[in-house]
């Protein structure tokens, strides 16, 4: 569960105001906006990469406000995979489980298993440069979901993948999430990803949280124009 | 005619061409007072005969121009080598090789490079060839990759400029003979300056690295009020005369001060002592590790060092595992760098710590003593220990893991 309370940060020209936000535990939230909205802010805060002016973050029920991001227990995936380029793919993957305090003895199961549900088992011997970036990304989530975080934060995961690695993924992800019952966060400007994915959709415009809900409700009912012209045509559908 | 081109022009033209070619050398031998013996005059025959048939090719290929500049070629060896310097064996050597490399355009300009430095610059032959050969083939590396002339311009007379500047030390470096170098290296006192040098040097870049490296990480990822100061500041060792340095360091630190009295007392002094040396070689060393570190650390991503934040491994554990193995070419390029500058460091010492003598002030005293002949080749012996140590420095990047570059959407960021 992610519990976020009256968060409020400037960074120069940009603020994010008194947001609130609650993901229930194993649910998986899409927030939406548009670039400069602070949708990549708002993540950074819960991850820990960024603190906040005031507010609190409570992840699991405890409150995590001040702890660093090495002591939040969440993954974190980037829009552009981040994998290090001087680990081979398997080091990537296994990179967090010693801090996760898995014994070295089963590191290497526990790796090959993540790597087997992300697909990306074949690559494990691989160095991770020359990797498409469907497979990138693949590794990437292997390595956040490899220490089983209860709190998972995506980060416009798929915008940098062509069309079809971008259906895929958002397939694997579903499925990922039905069967490891993560905690998902995940931030995006795309509306069908958001629809796709989302259980519960927040839309986000200069640093404020405009509406928060259920899907289907949030598609049906928009809460402005702003909103509904965000959401497209579907929204004006549903 | 149906296969590619003849090896050979047809014989009636192939016999008469020989046929000339003999008649003229016979003629030549003719010829009163030019006194050609006939060994060499066989020889000349048979190395133009081989010109002929390469000059043949040439023209078979088509090019007048081509043609045109083969002969003019031939015509300077000849007139240079056999009119003026009188050289008959060189001039059949290189006859031969300008006739045989002709055709690659590469080869070509070497050729002409070797003579133009072997028999025209003949003193300071190697030390010429060696530079501007390379030169020669940097930029027909370039032209090849098809760049516009402004940028080979820029690079022929920028590796040109170079080879100017490094002409002194690849002179100094070809005067001596190897047997010279070896008695020179086995003199006690250029043992001892030697061993001091790379003692004293090595453990300034070792102090130098474990203060700037820190430094370095802190300057490329923090956002701090007075980070642009720090940035000058770094810079202020190499800014600054060596001379005023030693006064600076003897000032704070000399036999004078009451500083430099209660480090005495402790027996830990540094005006001509071990110590004063490795200070002075640290203080003017420091910029340019720190220099090199931080650009390395800022070519680093910090989406990777995010990344190993929130997979659990703090501050410390992603500075080790992430940031400093990505960052290391660029610092070892910093370490090779510190120690080159420590290791020639001169002016300070000279007022701070003549004594334990280094390589630099015992080539100064040789040459107070002995004028430019005694301290040759003890300034070649250190250059050449120098240069090694650090080649070896440089090459030792090539085993360090590279820092992302950006490109292709392929590469992970």
């Amino acid at each position: 569960m992610i519990e976020l309370r009256g968060l409020t940060l400037s960074l120069g020209a940009f603020a994010l105001r008194d947001l609130s936000l609650t993901v229930p535990a194993g649910g998986y939230t899409a927030v939406l906006g548009p670039s400069g909205s602070g949708k990549s802010v708002l993540l950074r805060l819960v991850a820990g990469l960024l603190a906040p002016e005031r507010g609190e973050v409570r992840l699991d029920g405890r409150d995590a406000t001040r702890l660093p991001s090495e002591r939040r227990r969440l993954g974190f995936v980037f829009p552009e995979a981040a994998l290090f380029p001087h680990l081979g793919v398997g080091r990537n993957i296994a990179y967090g489980l010693g801090a996760a305090g898995l014994p070295a003895a089963s590191r290497a199961a526990r790796t090959r298993e993540i790597a087997r549900a992300l697909g990306v088992e074949a690559l494990l011997g691989r160095p991770v440069q020359g990797l498409s970036g469907g497979e990138a990304q693949r590794v990437a989530l292997a390595r956040a979901l490899a220490p089983a975080p209860r709190v998972v934060l995506l980060d416009e995961p798929l915008a940098h993948l062509d069309p079809p690695a971008r259906e895929e993924l958002r397939a694997e992800l579903t499925r990922l999430h039905r069967e490891l019952g993560f905690t998902a966060l995940h931030v995006t400007h795309d509306q069908a990803e958001a629809r796709a994915l989302g259980q519960r959709l927040a839309v986000l415009r200069e640093g404020r949280l405009v509406q928060e809900g259920p899907r289907d409700e949030v598609l049906a009912r928009p809460a402005d124009e702003f909103v509904a012209r965000f959401l497209g045509a579907g929204a004006a559908a549903g | 005619m149906s296969a590619g081109p003849a090896l050979l022009p047809r014989w009636p033209r192939s016999l008469g061409a020989v046929a000339a070619l003999g008649l003229l050398h016979l003629g030549l031998a003719l010829v009163p007072g030019l006194g050609l013996e006939p060994e060499t005059n066989v020889l000349l025959f048979a190395a133009n005969l081989y010109v002929a048939y390469g000059g043949w090719l040439v023209f078979r290929d088509g090019r007048l121009a081509a043609a045109l500049g083969f002969a003019a070629g031939y015509l300077a060896l000849l007139g240079l080598l056999l009119l003026v310097l009188e050289r008959e064996s060189l001039f059949v050597l290189l006859a031969i090789a300008w006739a045989s490399v002709y055709r690659v355009p590469v080869l070509r300009w070497l050729v002409l490079l070797f003579v133009l430095c072997y028999v025209v610059l003949q003193p300071y032959a190697f030390e010429c060839f060696l530079p501007l050969a390379l030169a020669v083939l940097a930029v027909h590396g370039l032209r090849r990759t098809g760049a516009d002339r402004f940028r080979v311009a820029c690079l022929s007379l920028g590796l040109f400029v170079l080879a100017a500047l490094l002409l002194p030390v690849l002179h100094l470096v070809s005067q001596d003979s190897p047997q010279t170098l070896l008695a020179t290296l086995a003199r006690p006192d250029v043992l001892d300056a030697l061993g001091s040098s790379l003692a004293t040097a090595g453990l300034a870049t070792l102090l130098v690295l474990l203060g700037g490296v820190p430094l370095a990480y802190a300057l490329a990822r923090g956002r701090f009020r007075g980070r642009g100061a720090v940035e000058v500041l770094v810079d202020l060792p190499i800014l600054i005369p060596q001379s005023v340095v030693g006064v600076a360091i003897l000032v704070l630190l000399g036999p004078g001060s009451p500083l430099g009295r209660g480090l005495e007392e402790l027996g830990l002094g540094v005006a001509g002592r071990f110590a004063g040396v490795v200070l002075v070689q640290a203080f003017v060393s420091y910029p340019f590790l720190v220099k090199a570190a931080l650009t390395a650390f800022e070519g680093v991503p910090t989406s990777l060092e995010d990344a190993s934040r929130s997979l659990g491994v703090g501050p410390w554990g992603t500075f080790w595992r992430v940031s400093l193995p990505l960052a290391a070419r660029g610092v070892l390029t910093g370490v090779a760098l510190a120690f080159a500058r420590a290791v020639s460091e001169f002016g300070a010492l000279l007022l701070v710590a003549p004594q334990p003598e280094t390589g630099p002030v015992l080539v100064h005293r040789t040459f107070l003593q002995g004028g430019v002949a005694d301290s040759r080749p003890v300034a070649v012996v250190l250059v050449l220990v120098c240069l090694w140590v650090f080649v070896l420095l440089q090459f030792g990047r090539a085993f360090l893991p590279g820092a992302p570059r950006g490109g292709a959407g392929e590469v992970p960021r």
